[in-house]
């Protein structure tokens, strides 16, 4: 029995992993900073500045940069800007917004697919001699189920390897190997794009399957239903829950979608590039705007959705 | 206070202290009525007048003494809140290792709030009451989820604290036989209104009735 | 009686509820369907011919086989091992990405806290009027700048910087920054209005101020899953640092794009176990620490 407040502050219980974890975090900053390059000299210097000036004087469209100066209250500037605007849309630029779109929309299709279709095997509590009785832990107790057990655990860790792998290479390294192999189409983009989301969607999934209440499985598998039936009358009740993360999933393809055309797919990407490469910079800025307004559009459409899903 | 489920028990508790604005009458402490009170005024009021909630309303991933320190937030500023928060004052952290002491779980202290059993969190929530050293104590269903046993102990050192620090109690129970044994004055509320206002031993079978009676009207209204 | 009904209202309900469901899925199947349809007619989808199959079959087949040492007769001799060489370009990209976030973090704590309501909305007496007044004037700029600094993608301020000043270390750290706190501080912000405000109330209620209430029985609700969120975005981080590399730095990127180049894939492969290394143990230490302290898998 502790008699006063110091003593009881002095025993606190206190974590050892938090702190250890809050020191490395801290000590892998400070070495970062010391050991990097990472001054800001590198952003000024006499030719950058003169470099950067130049850059912002050209982000502004060519006619308005060829007549000198812009009045916001001519209207006559204003439909030169426009005229600027609706050429550059016509010329490419809403074919590049419309593949753009399908890119992103078709991959996370895809990704959703494969990526729910595998969360079930890479959930722990499906791949086991006893599925949703707990998983491996309560198929352990059950004697004679050596080689299966064996045989649904190799499946489940390599499942869970492939899926972890997917999601460890970045989209754009996907789609950087792919594009070098397959050529220069929307394919290889929206297989990147499927690649890492099912990745990320397969672990999502298997996670939402393994924190599902047992109950109803349960009673299922226990009247005789096997893996695959428990796992479709299952389904319905996690699927708000999934269509949320696909949502989610499909802002970040949006997002994506817009830059894996550097590499030289039809997106707003690859006029980006173009315009970099020629040093069109107003050009370049516009495409950028527009690569922002349909992110935006995106994230609104997916709130939407999600407010949908979260209602219904 | 008394009174079936719906009988506005917890809205007349919370209005007491205005977060709950009163839709007819007024509330009225020492003469001076809430509405009237500006807001610094009102923010030393309700310093003096401690409530617990049903649902206790501790911050769960905060160390116990934190929770018990937020009782006295009244007197203090932002500073004084995030001191708690970080690392309380010696003389702050004894007081509230005392009070809790005093309810009963002084060891926990720093524990984190939502490791403790939920009768420890209670004990708690009657300490953070106590650090603010009220005039009044409102304690909505303070036995509402804590087995027979267990539900006078509470009560009773409610009523103890209230006797030795010098505060009017006022709590709002379900139990009537714990009600009429303890208490020496009962308030009968029904849909809204006050059926009844005495000691216990006034009370006839025919309040008790009307208290708890079914209306034919009531459930078809539900319908 | 009344139970009866109540339990029919809400089969009606859940079953309206899946209707909508339906109608979702639906929706995503026909666009995924017209989205095919699209690219198909611009010619986007057609398969590639077997010597590019050949190609990525010779690429898989030494994923079994990364290479511990050079292969090309071309290197020279001054170049450092290959496996220090490895170990150095994953250095650079855990030092960018730790750069980056250590730049975004407070920036994002900041803007988050700036760009929730719940500050400025909590009851409560304590300067209440000023709050609710200031409260809009705050928010609202501090919303646009992170939705205008999280909707260009990290590569795109990568081309910008890189068109402007050239991509320095720097730039490169700001690249990553500046989307990374525009995207954590939207989502700090919703943490922080989606925590439970039980607690919050209940202080106010005893003459706590809005303050208060806000820092002791509101952040602390939402810091588990704030955390949990950083820890997700570091992972993010450390592949966008791996990616810039394809812009001039030199981290993963530069290597695997090099070694891609000059079809020395068993190298390719030693970089590309770096980078699932990497990923595979943020993950592994951000799941231990979720799992004792904090809440469910971030989803965004």
């Amino acid at each position: 029995m502790k008699t006063s407040a110091e003593e009881l502050r002095r025993a606190r219980p206190r974590s050892r992993l938090l702190r250890a974890v809050a020191w490395a975090a801290a000590a892998l900053v400070l070495l970062s900073w010391a050991s990097g390059d990472f001054g800001l000299e590198q952003l000024s210097g006499e030719r950058r500045l003169a470099n950067l000036e130049r850059f912002t004087g050209e982000l502004r469209p060519w006619p308005v940069q060829q007549q000198g100066g812009f009045d916001a209250a001519s209207t006559a500037d204003w439909q030169t800007v426009y005229d600027w605007a609706a050429a550059l849309m016509a010329d490419g630029g809403s074919a590049a917004l419309a593949s753009t779109a399908a890119i992103a929309v078709l991959a996370s299709v895809l990704a959703a697919l494969a990526g729910y279709l595998a969360c079930w095997p890479a959930a722990r509590n499906v791949a086991c001699p006893a599925p949703f009785f707990g998983g491996p832990a309560v198929a352990a107790q059950r004697p004679g189920l050596g080689w299966t057990r064996w045989a649904w655990s190799v499946l489940n860790h390599s499942l869970r390897a492939v899926l972890l792998f997917a999601r460890a290479v970045p989209e754009y390294l996907w789609a950087f190997l792919l594009v070098e192999s397959l050529g220069y189409t929307a394919l290889p983009a929206v297989l990147a794009l499927a690649i890492h989301n099912a990745g990320i969607l397969g672990r999502l999934g298997a996670e939402t399957v393994e924190n599902m209440p047992p109950a109803p499985a349960r009673a299922l598998a226990a009247a005789g239903a096997t893996r695959s039936q428990t796992a479709a009358a299952v389904f319905p009740g996690l699927l708000p829950r999934l269509l949320l993360y696909f949502f989610y999933r499909w802002e970040t393809c949006v997002r994506e979608a817009t830059v894996l055309g550097m590499l030289g797919v039809l997106s707003l990407g690859s006029l980006i590039r173009d315009a970099r490469a020629g040093n069109l910079y107003d050009e370049l800025f516009f495409y950028v705007l527009l690569g922002a307004m349909m992110v935006l559009a995106g994230d609104l459409l997916s709130a939407l959705a999600r407010g949908l899903v979260r209602r219904a | 206070m008394v009174g079936p489920s719906g009988a506005g028990k917890t809205t007349l508790l919370r209005s007491c202290n205005g977060t709950v604005p009163a839709a007819a009458g007024g509330v009225a402490i020492n003469g001076r009525a809430l509405s009237d009170m500006g807001e610094r005024e009102l923010r030393r009021t309700r310093s003096e007048l401690a409530f617990i909630p049903q649902d206790l309303a501790l911050v769960p991933e905060l160390r116990v003494v934190a929770n018990v320190l937020a009782g006295g937030f009244g007197r203090g500023g932002l500073l004084t809140a995030l001191r708690a928060l970080l690392k309380p004052r010696r003389a702050d952290a004894q007081r509230a290792f005392e009070l809790l002491q005093r309810v009963g779980v002084g060891d926990q202290l720093y524990k984190r709030s939502d490791k403790l059993s939920g009768g420890e969190q209670q004990r708690v929530a009657v300490a953070r009451a106590l650090f603010g050293g009220p005039r009044v104590l409102l304690a909505d269903e303070p036995v509402a989820s804590v087995d027979p046993e267990r539900a006078r102990d509470t009560l009773a050192l409610l009523l103890e604290l209230a006797r030795e620090q010098g505060f009017a109690l006022l709590v709002s129970l379900h139990n009537l036989k714990l009600a009429r044994e303890l208490f020496g004055r009962l308030l009968g509320l029904r849909r809204g209104r006050l059926l009844f206002d005495c000691a216990p031993e006034q009370l006839g079978p025919g309040e008790l009735a009307a208290l708890y009676a079914l209306d034919p009207s009531e459930d078809e209204q539900r319908d | 009686m009344s139970s009866a009904t109540d339990s029919r209202a809400g089969t009606q309900r859940t079953m309206v509820g899946a209707g909508k469901r339906r109608a979702v899925v639906g929706a995503i199947a026909a666009a995924g369907l017209a989205s095919a349809a699209l690219l198909s007619a611009q010619g986007q989808l057609a398969l590639p011919g077997l010597e590019s199959l050949e190609l990525l079959a010779r690429f898989f087949s030494h994923a079994l086989r990364p290479a511990l040492d050079y292969g090309s007769p071309f290197v020279p001799v001054s170049a450092p091992p290959l496996l220090l060489q490895v170990a150095t370009a994953t250095w650079r990209t855990v030092q960018l990405a730790v750069a980056a976030m250590s730049l975004a973090l407070p920036v994002a704590l900041l803007l988050g806290f700036a760009g929730a309501s719940a500050w400025w909305r909590l009851p409560g007496p304590g300067g209440r009027a000023v709050l609710r007044r200031l409260g809009p004037l705050v928010y609202a700029p501090a919303r646009v700048v992170m939705t205008l600094a999280r909707s260009v993608h990290e590569l795109l301020w990568a081309l910008l910087f890189l068109a402007a000043v050239g991509l320095s270390d720097t730039a490169a750290v700001l690249a990553i920054a500046i989307p990374y706190a525009g995207t954590l501080g939207k989502v700090f912000s919703e943490m922080i209005d989606e925590a439970p405000r039980d607690a919050a109330v209940q202080l106010t209620g005893s003459g706590a101020t809005a303050a208060q209430a806000f820092s002791v029985a509101l952040l602390p609700r939402a810091l588990p899953d704030m955390a949990a969120y950083s820890f997700y975005r570091f992972e993010c981080a450390l592949r966008s640092a791996a990616v810039l590399g394809f812009f001039g730095p030199e981290t993963l990127g530069k290597f695997i794009r090099l070694a891609w180049n000059e079809s020395l894939y068993a190298e390719l492969w030693t970089y590309l176990y770096a980078l699932f290394t990497l990923i595979a143990l943020s993950d592994m230490a951000s799941r231990a620490l979720r799992q004792r302290f904090l809440g469910e898998a971030p989803a965004r």
